[in-house]
């Protein structure tokens, strides 16, 4: 089997000058897009009750194909679809296109609350009682609509197969994130009798009684950092190798929770100290204007929020950010931001 | 992400990426900026056919960038249903993860752009490339002027092993185990192919002495050609282990040794009975826990039988007796695993296994040749419908890719369960074909209709489970209980007359699919929102269908 510890990593080149920035649409547009990419699979799958892996594997891919396509040719929402559908297949837990369809045009309508407030109180305001009689009627789908966006779908996911040379395999860090935190020896088991708990005592922080941590609580806060790096502008996941992340991850986690491990522990997995530097780095920056929240949802919670229409002016709000997702936007906004 | 995006003063600031990374796409192909792995159709020249199947045809053909011959699967997707076949999606992923040289490496894939066809769908030809292999197992042990010494069923007895061994240390359930999946060239190297059903497992791998393991949760009951299905799968385990592929490696042995297959039930009933004429009726001491499995019942009417293998096997002398019947053991948890296998003093004694250089060469040998040059053979090997209704053709379904061909010459393929979600236009007279086939091998309603249908019941799951079943399920139940519509009904009844087992009461759900497809034999071409509105329609026939049955 080919080595979980290597994926397929992006050159500085192709990063810096993404097919995207090189038909127009400048970077830190790009950024924006990328983000609210990896909220809507994020939400998405949330909704579908599509398990992590399976949502990070969507997210991996459309960040891979868009090293390769650019957004002008391949809008978001096409792309979006293909990709959570690609990837759960991938991993074992096909959804129907139906679905998928059905989720995302909810998540994009005024009912979803990825949908700005403002413009929210603005359609609704006209047709008032529709909100209260049926939500439903805001995020239906036509049978018309349904059609074109399944074959729409269907179409990107064929293209993001020929352009990833159909390489769909993705290796993701939790298990080795998990691996790495059991030979460290830090996860005591959940009961307090536990002779680890003796041990963990020992290394305890300076002062301080070291209370046993729950096994879950380091476990959970590595893995909603390691899903929070996939929404970073810096798109680590296609930087670095999946051992390098995970390290990472725990390495903030531990900290988070004041869990001392040995001298230079990230060496032991070939990881080196400049790495973890700068994945922390990355880590701190968090997702969106200093948006730090480790939630490992994606929705946003504090910091800058991000709301997301289909089509629309992209605008800064209070508190936050619109982000439109659709061709025309993108364009009119890519234009917009060459002219200023 | 450029480098500006990074805080100036972290310590990587300057350092795009380090250069012991390969800061490539692929880590295959240094250098490339691109993914690799996929080319166009341009490059390879066809030179003839290999095999046909549902999904399309295979060809030898000519790379004409280096002169190598390679075998070239190729299907059709178009912008149907279920988009890319899942199957086909495992395959790839599978083929392009392992690596070893009793595996068929898969070189690349080839694609061709769609075009708009006459139906103003669009249509993509893909192809799996893969070394061009000279025999199939099944191919070769027909030809007339092969005969295989001891030393040479031996070699390639450790290279399926072997074979076997890693893919079971990767993970990896083939599920179908069966002579023509085989390849062979003239070099005498095996290598095992046609991932079409593979599928990871999520159990440990089986570790020297541990026999199969223990299954933690469910898979499909759907898999392996029938005539290479081990028992506990033909009494409908679900919870099965790499045992079921160790089942197939010991038909494969011994069909090597007798020059044919040894086990072959013409339906799924038989196929049970063959077994226990074979290795003996079972009992709480050779297969523990058998009566509890599903289908244990049909056991019942069969005779008490006794032990035959020995008696019949001892051609392969004493200690290929031994390995023979280590592997053709009923209970799947003390079957022997490819690692112990390998361990066996049968590979040993003299005489010695040949070393596979030492081969001699034979003339090609592919099932399709032989076909042309005998006419249509009777009989081809596994029956037809043998799982799901899905006849030969159903083959191709998920095998892009395996190389030569021979599988995809209905023959070898029976079993194929759930060819995804081709191209309905092709599909479609093949299926109807292999349905009566399907029909007439079951037919002999008391017993083979009733293997028939118990092939169904636990092969058809309800497409909810998210977590706990196969996936590929979906489309096999789109497929798989597609075609004849009224054979399938017919089926159906028969079964629930039988008994009343759990999973009818899913079959709701399950039929709607199926007798969608199953009328939807002239709407083929509709556009899809017809086709999307045709489905309701029936799924509603098919539930006031339902309920005139239980009425009854």
């Amino acid at each position: 089997m080919v080595s979980i510890f290597s994926a397929p990593l992006a050159t500085p080149a192709q990063l810096s000058s993404s097919p995207s920035q090189q038909s127009g649409i400048p970077e830190p547009l790009e950024q924006k897009l990328n983000l609210v990419a990896c909220r809507l699979i994020q939400a998405a799958g949330i909704l579908m009750e599509l398990p992590q892996p399976t949502i990070s594997t969507a997210i991996i891919l459309l960040q891979r194909f868009y090293l390769l396509a650019p957004i002008s040719t391949s809008p978001l929402l096409p792309t979006s679809l293909a990709s959570l559908y690609l990837s759960s297949k991938l991993t074992e837990h096909p959804q129907k296109p139906r679905d998928i369809i059905n989720i995302f045009k909810y998540l994009l309508s005024p009912a979803s609350p990825l949908h700005p407030p403002h413009l929210r109180h603005a359609s609704a305001a006209g047709p008032s009682k529709l909100r209260n009689t049926s939500n439903k009627n805001l995020y239906y789908v036509s049978e018309g609509d349904y059609t074109a966006l399944r074959s729409l779908l269907l179409a990107t996911e064929a293209r993001i197969l020929r352009t990833l040379g159909f390489n769909t395999t993705v290796h993701l860090p939790y298990t080795l994130a998990f691996n790495y935190l059991q030979s460290l020896g830090v996860l005591s088991s959940s009961r307090s009798d536990d002779p680890s708990n003796s041990n963990a005592q020992k290394e305890g922080e300076e002062g301080g009684l070291y209370t046993p941590l729950q096994h879950d609580k380091l476990v959970s806060t590595t893995f909603a950092y390691l899903t929070d790096l996939l929404a970073s502008p810096s798109r680590v996941y296609l930087t670095h190798h999946p051992h390098e992340i995970a390290v990472a991850g725990i390495y903030i986690a531990a900290r988070d929770h004041g869990v001392k491990l040995p001298m230079q522990w990230w060496e032991v997995w070939d990881v080196d100290r400049e790495t973890l530097g700068f994945l922390m780095v990355v880590i701190r920056a968090g997702t969106y204007n200093g948006d730090t929240s480790s939630d490992g949802n994606g929705n946003g919670n504090g910091g800058g929020k991000i709301w997301i229409v289909e089509e629309g002016a992209f605008e800064d709000i209070d508190g936050g950010m619109v982000v439109a997702i659709g061709r025309e936007s993108v364009e009119k906004e890519a234009e917009k931001l060459r002219n200023s | 992400m450029s480098q500006k995006r990074r805080a100036p003063d972290s310590p990587v600031a300057e350092r795009p990426t380090p250069a012991k990374r390969p800061s490539i796409q692929d880590p295959r192909h240094a250098g490339q900026h691109r993914f690799q792995g996929c080319s166009t159709l341009n490059f390879y020249k066809r030179i003839h056919k290999l095999g046909e199947g549902t999904f399309g045809l295979v060809y030898k053909a000519e790379d004409t960038r280096n002169g190598m011959m390679v075998a070239t699967k190729q299907f059709t997707v178009t912008n149907e249903k279920e988009g890319f076949p899942i199957t086909a999606l495992r395959e790839i992923k599978y083929l392009k993860q392992l690596r070893h040289a009793n595996v068929i490496p898969l070189l690349e894939m080839a694609v061709e752009k769609p075009m708009r066809g006459k139906d103003g769908q669009k249509r993509g030809l893909i192809m799996m490339v893969t070394p061009y292999m000279h025999h199939d197992l099944s191919g070769l042990l027909e030809n007339p002027a092969v005969t295989l010494t001891e030393g040479q069923i031996k070699c390639f007895m450790l290279q399926l092993l072997k074979g076997i061994k890693y893919l079971h240390q990767s993970n990896i359930l083939h599920r179908d185990i069966k002579a023509a999946n085989l390849l062979i060239n003239n070099k005498g190297v095996l290598q095992i192919a046609d991932f079409g059903l593979a599928r990871r497992f999520d159990e440990p791998a089986p570790t020297p002495g541990s026999g199969g393991g223990v299954a933690f949760r469910q898979y499909t009951g759907n898999v392996v050609t029938r005539w290479y299905r081990a028992p506990e799968l033909c009494l409908g385990e679900r919870y099965y282990t790499a045992a079921v592929d160790i089942w197939g490696v010991g038909c494969v042995f011994a069909e090597m040794k007798r020059g044919r297959p040894i086990l072959t039930g013409n339906s799924d009933t038989h196929q049970i009975e063959l077994i226990f004429q074979l290795c003996g009726s079972p009992s709480e001491r050779n297969m523990p826990g058998w009566e509890k499995l599903p289908d244990a019942r049909l056991v019942k009417s069969f005779g008490n039988y006794p032990r035959t293998l020995e008696a019949q096997f001892n051609i392969l002398g004493s200690s290929g007796v031994a390995l023979l019947s280590e592997l053709l053991k009923l209970d799947p948890r003390t079957r022997v695993n490819a690692m112990d296998a390998l361990e066996h003093e049968y590979f040993r004694v003299e005489p010695l296994p040949a070393k596979p250089s030492d081969l001699p060469e034979f003339a090609d040998s592919h099932e399709l040749d032989r076909r042309k040059k005998a006419g249509q053979r009777p009989l081809p090997p596994a029956p037809a419908g043998g799982t799901v209704g899905v006849g030969p053709s159903a083959d191709w379904s998920g095998h892009p890719g395996e190389p030569p061909s021979f599988h995809a010459n209905g023959n070898g393929r029976h079993v194929r369960p759930a060819p995804p979600p081709p191209p309905g236009g092709e599909r479609r007279p093949a299926w109807q074909k292999d349905s009566r086939e399907t029909r007439d091998v079951r037919a002999p309603p008391p017993e083979g209709g009733g293997g028939g249908g118990g092939g169904h019941g636990h092969g058809r799951q309800p497409k909810g489970g998210k977590d706990k079943t196969d996936t590929y399920i979906p489309s096999y139940r789109n497929d798989g209980a597609r075609p004849p519509r009224d054979d399938w009904r017919e089926d159906r009844r028969h079964e629930r007359r039988r008994d009343e087992r759990g999973s009818i009461g899913n079959q709701g759900g399950q039929g709607g699919g199926g007798g969608g497809g199953g009328g939807g034999g002239e709407r083929r071409d509709r556009d899809n929102r017809d086709r999307e509105r045709d489905r309701e329609q029936r799924e509603r026939d098919r539930e006031r269908e339902r309920a005139r049955e239980w009425r009854r």
